[in-house]
């Protein structure tokens, strides 16, 4: 692997652990709030907002 | 989360207004309270956990009103506690207030804002959310404890205790997220799909939706399955915990019914017996009561021979008086040498010669024979009674045991010990119905995704076929990678916590028991089990085995705070961080295991309230605590009357301090000490 796949595959797999702990927190508050919202449409805005 | 402060508003004992400030320091997060039986530590814990989840520990008597009594008499309609606790570094305040008459509370809650130094209210409908999210109202218990019952927490790992665990974790956040993204992959497969004219693709997606419906279907009936089996656990749960409380009537009603059976068994011993001795008696009653008489006759003869008493040999002196006078009384000479003169010489020598004693001897010597025969008959008469004696005693002792029994049965709910025993076997059954249908459903989608793995293969060829760069496929393969990601790092954390809690819980029992134990958690039940040094399932004595609750709870804290040395977690979830705050803590204790369960648990928690019965204080305890104690209380109860003699202290290193004290009503007073 060259350094800039090696650089992009860092960049991508901080990006996925960046959006996956924004999407956690988005559970938990609906969690916590006890709605039974589908988080799909919301999710699908803020995973089409990063570049992967 | 830490808790910094509450102050207690006319809460029960608490009369009038008392802040109490925790110790928030990382070197010394320990705050410690001390007081006799009955000075208000219950209250306290009370206090913070209905502060936060408006309900009462099981403990608690909450049927007593919780506004003072003494500012109830004053006009008071309210109580309240208000606790100051931070979370991430920013600092809230919680109030809970009740009004009298009221059923239900009411909170506030409010954050404080560092740069204007006030405190902006939360709305109400954000407010009980935001309390969730930082101590979930069913894991308080978890967290504010009564140490006297950790004997009713289990762990033989329910779907309730492993929910409860996984909650603490954050695992079910990861697994919510899981499922949302494997939900939105297969939309944007579907889409996709959708976009692209091919029969052959027209026919995969069908198969797919219908095998995608089923698997719902199925999916849906295993979690409905699952909430029957949580519903079902908390029910035997709660039906275990009456039962527990309930004196039971069994034990009670078989102690009655031996009674009954050896009452029945000692009655007809004695009827018989009886009949025994009527029988005997009728048969031998002439020869008892003949015996009787034969041994007044001898009494009477030995007295007689002791007194002297017995006849002279008959008629000595009338023959000498005839042979004096020479003439019978009748009339008839009598000379010396004459027919006459020898029979009366022959009757004087055969008196002379005991002729008489011997036949009286004889005679006695017979009767005795008769005596000793009627002593045998009346030995047998008397054993026969002693025997009667003896079953009329056992009787009575029977009957006692069973006028006990009846006294003690009244008391008891009979009817709804058995209606809950009733619901508890309906409880179990219900859940190993469910186990059973879930283990089948779950076989039946395993079955389905094998079929639905290589249609998905198919699809990805004929998507890649038709070489389309659609914005449907860069979505759908940035949720896989995320889910990917989330799906790789689930497990790894999943495997890391119950290796680390595996790795904590043995610490501690090889830390303090004697024995070559170890623990590990059942990654399917989350049951923890105990292992001999062969490996082989054992199971531990009660003593053991609330020093095991202990050390599973610390570990958790710990763990989940990043206390603990043998292990440490990489949190991809946001585990909950609470204070431990435990009533009487080791009074369930084995003393053996309270200096170890201790130092774990003032090791692990990052922040641990303590509040101490006076008589389980000791210097021990001290020891161990000592250098990690940031603030000590004393609970001094306060009592309405005059001051009595009798009087409580506790010795707190080297110094004593007075726990009672004498005014104007009975209230719980608070005073910090300085150690």
């Amino acid at each position: 692997m060259s350094d800039n796949e090696t650089k992009k595959s860092e960049s991508e797999s901080h990006s996925i652990q960046k959006l996956t702990q924004a999407l956690l927190r988005r559970i938990r508050e609906e969690e916590a709030s006890g709605s039974n919202r589908n988080l799909k449409s919301e999710f699908r805005e803020l995973i089409a907002k990063e570049k992967l | 989360m830490y808790i910094n402060s509450i102050t207690l508003d006319n809460f029960r004992t608490f009369y009038g207004s008392r802040k109490i400030e925790f110790s928030v320091q990382e070197n010394k997060p320990v705050t410690i309270f001390i007081g006799e039986n009955g000075a208000g530590k219950t209250t306290l814990l009370n206090a913070v956990f209905w502060g936060f989840t408006g309900r009462f520990s099981k403990q608690f008597d909450s049927s007593e009103a919780i506004i003072n009594r003494a500012a109830v008499e004053e006009g008071v309609k309210t109580c309240s506690v208000e606790i100051s606790f931070s979370n991430e570094g920013v600092t809230y305040s919680l109030e809970r207030i009740h009004t009298k008459g009221s059923s239900s509370s009411s909170i506030r809650l409010s954050k404080y804002d560092p740069s204007s130094g006030h405190l902006i209210p939360i709305s109400a409908d954000l407010a009980e959310m935001q309390i969730e999210k930082f101590i979930p109202n069913k894991l308080a218990s978890w967290f504010f404890f009564d140490g006297e019952a950790i004997g009713a927490l289990h762990l033989r790992g329910d779907s309730e205790f492993k929910r409860q665990l996984r909650q603490t974790f954050g695992f079910s956040s990861l697994e919510g997220l899981k499922e949302l993204l494997i939900d939105m992959e297969k939309d944007y497969r579907r889409e996709e799909a959708r976009s692209i004219k091919s029969a052959r693709l027209d026919d995969i997606n069908d198969q797919l939706d219908a095998l995608e419906r089923q698997q719902k279907t199925l999916g849906d009936t295993v979690d409905l399955l699952k909430n029957t089996i949580n519903i079902e656990e908390s029910k035997k749960s709660e039906c275990e915990g009456r039962l527990l409380n309930y004196a039971q009537a069994e034990p009670i009603q078989n102690r009655r019914n031996i009674a009954s059976t050896r009452l029945a068994e000692e009655k007809n011993r004695r009827d018989q017996k009886v009949k025994i001795r009527n029988d005997f008696l009728i048969k031998n009653i002439p020869k008892v009561i003949l015996s009787e008489k034969m041994g007044v006759l001898i009494n009477q003869l030995n007295q007689k021979e002791e007194d002297q008493t017995l006849p002279e040999p008959f008629g000595t002196k009338l023959i000498d008086q005839i042979k004096y006078m020479k003439k019978c009384i009748c009339g008839t000479e009598v000379l010396p040498g004459s027919p006459e003169d020898k029979c009366l010489d022959t009757m004087l020598n055969r008196a002379s010669t005991g002729l008489l004693m011997q036949k009286i001897f004889a005679f006695r010597s017979q009767i005795g024979q008769y005596k000793k025969q009627g002593d045998e008959y009346q030995a047998h008469l008397n054993s026969l009674v002693n025997e009667i004696q003896k079953c009329e005693s056992d009787i009575a002792e029977q009957e006692a045991i069973i006028r006990k029994a009846d006294e003690d049965i009244k008391g008891i709910k009979i009817e709804e010990v058995r209606q809950l025993k009733e619901s508890l076997g309906s409880s179990e059954a219900k859940i190993r119905g469910a186990e059973r249908d879930i283990g089948a459903h779950e076989n039946k989608m395993k079955f389905n995704r094998k079929d639905i793995d290589p249609l998905k293969a198919e699809q990805d060829k004929i998507f890649a076929q038709q070489n389309l760069s659609t914005h449907l496929r860069t979505e759908r393969e940035k949720v896989s990678k995320i889910l990917n990601y989330v799906s790789a790092e689930f497990s790894r954390q999943e495997a890391e916590v119950l290796d680390a809690l595996n790795k904590e819980i043995s610490g501690v029992l090889d830390a303090y028991l004697t024995k070559n134990y170890s623990a590990k958690v059942d990654p399917d039940s989350y049951e923890v089990k105990t292992y001999d040094v062969d490996g082989k399932p054992v199971s531990l004595g009660t003593g053991e085995s609330n020093m095991l609750k202990f050390a599973v709870i610390a570990a958790i804290v710990g763990m989940a705070g990043s206390r603990t040395k043998i292990s440490k977690v990489n949190w991809i979830s946001e585990p909950i961080i609470a204070p431990l705050m435990f009533d009487a803590p080791f009074s369930v204790i084995d003393p053996v295991y309270r200096a170890g369960v201790t130092k774990n648990l003032s090791d692990l928690a990052s922040q641990l309230i303590l509040l101490f019965d006076s008589g389980k204080w000791d210097q021990e305890l001290f020891d161990i605590l000592s250098k990690k104690i940031g603030k000590t209380y004393l609970l001094v109860s306060k009592a309405k009357g005059p001051e009595k003699s009798v009087s409580k202290s506790v010795e707190i290193a080297g110094k004593i301090f007075n726990l009672n004290e004498y005014g104007d009503r009975d209230e719980t007073m608070l005073k910090e000490i300085q150690l």
